[in-house]
């Protein structure tokens, strides 16, 4: 120790590490919280995955509907006059739909998987 | 999980293998750990920004080309986290001075006998005075003392011209050796080793 010049004992206290450690649980915690992330990903990708896929099959329907009744007065349509009729509730309906598929293919798998990842 | 080389474990991690991930954090955590400690000092804060290095490094995964080391890829990240960090908080994002903003004294008086000082006080007195350095210093000395980068590693962690980076370690350097003896007067006796060192 005594035979060390200033500049050696200054690299040799550059060299230590700072007095406060990482926590020991950083990986755990870290890992937990990643894999949470990546389920909501999962989750979110499946979803917009289905969503894509069923407005693709409406939009079809859609083309298709307009194919078959194109150049014909389209109000004549008994199908159109009856949507149209009762677009309130078929709008309503339409919406607890969407919001029961949120809910069950996003919010609850979601939950079911982050808790089963906290077990 | 045993010890695999960058390219396997990266193949791992792009697999999908978690365990391989948790393998990369717990092998890079001091890295990280000293670089966020160091640069952002705030200690409270520091956990949460070193999640969000790994999260960064995570998402960013796909785009590692092994062009470098992991490890200076994964300090590369880090440094422009506690940037970003810095950023937001507005605090002293670039601190181009040669000035100490405040020498820290030490828990020991001067009378301290040397040799006492050199077992267990230069570490403290040398960490206190790194917190105390501009940003640019202490990254750079941390990196290249602490964790053993070489100058080029520090180039391409930091984007600094190696230039740059020799002449923040030398002040730098030189701000700890003039604050140590500042601190600590008879520390000057052993700056130029003469035969004074071997006082009993």
């Amino acid at each position: 120790m005594k035979s060390e010049n200033l500049d050696q004992i200054i690299d040799r206290a550059l060299s230590m590490p700072p007095e406060r450690e990482m926590p020991d649980t950083f990986t755990e915690r870290f890992m937990q919280r990643l894999e949470k992330r990546i389920a909501l990903r999962d989750i979110l990708f499946d979803f917009g995955l289905k969503v894509i896929v069923m407005v693709g099959v409406l939009m079809v329907l859609c083309m298709v509907f307009i194919f078959v009744y194109w150049g014909k007065e389209i109000q004549d349509n008994e199908l159109v006059q009856y949507l149209l009729e009762n677009i309130v509730p078929i709008a309503m309906l339409l919406i607890g739909i969407i919001f029961t598929f949120i809910i069950d293919q996003v919010l609850l798998r979601y939950f079911l998987r982050r808790r089963n990842l906290g077990r | 999980m045993d010890w695999m080389n960058d390219k396997e474990l990266i193949a791992q991690i792009q697999g999908g293998n978690t365990n391989a991930f948790r393998f990369l954090v717990n092998q890079h955590r001091k890295l990280v750990w000293h670089m966020v400690l160091r640069m952002v000092r705030q200690h409270e804060d520091a956990e949460d920004i070193c999640q969000e290095v790994f999260i960064r490094v995570f998402k960013s995964m796909a785009k590692y080309r092994g062009d470098s080391k992991l490890s200076t890829w994964i300090a590369a990240i880090a440094y422009n986290t506690c940037l970003d960090h810095l950023r937001k908080k507005g605090k002293e994002f670039v601190m181009h001075t040669d000035t100490l903003p405040e020498t820290p004294t030490g828990s020991t008086s001067p009378s301290t006998p040397w040799e006492e000082l050199q077992r267990s006080e230069v570490k403290t007195i040398v960490h206190g005075i790194i917190e105390n350095l501009p940003l640019h210093y202490r990254t750079v000395i941390t990196l290249f003392y602490l964790e053993e980068f070489s100058l080029q590693e520090i180039e391409s962690i930091t984007a600094m011209q190696e230039g740059t980076i020799k002449s923040y370690l030398h002040r730098g350097r030189k701000l700890i050796q003039e604050a140590v003896v500042t601190n600590f007067p008879e520390m000057a006796r052993i700056a130029q080793p003469t035969n004074d060192n071997k006082l009993a």
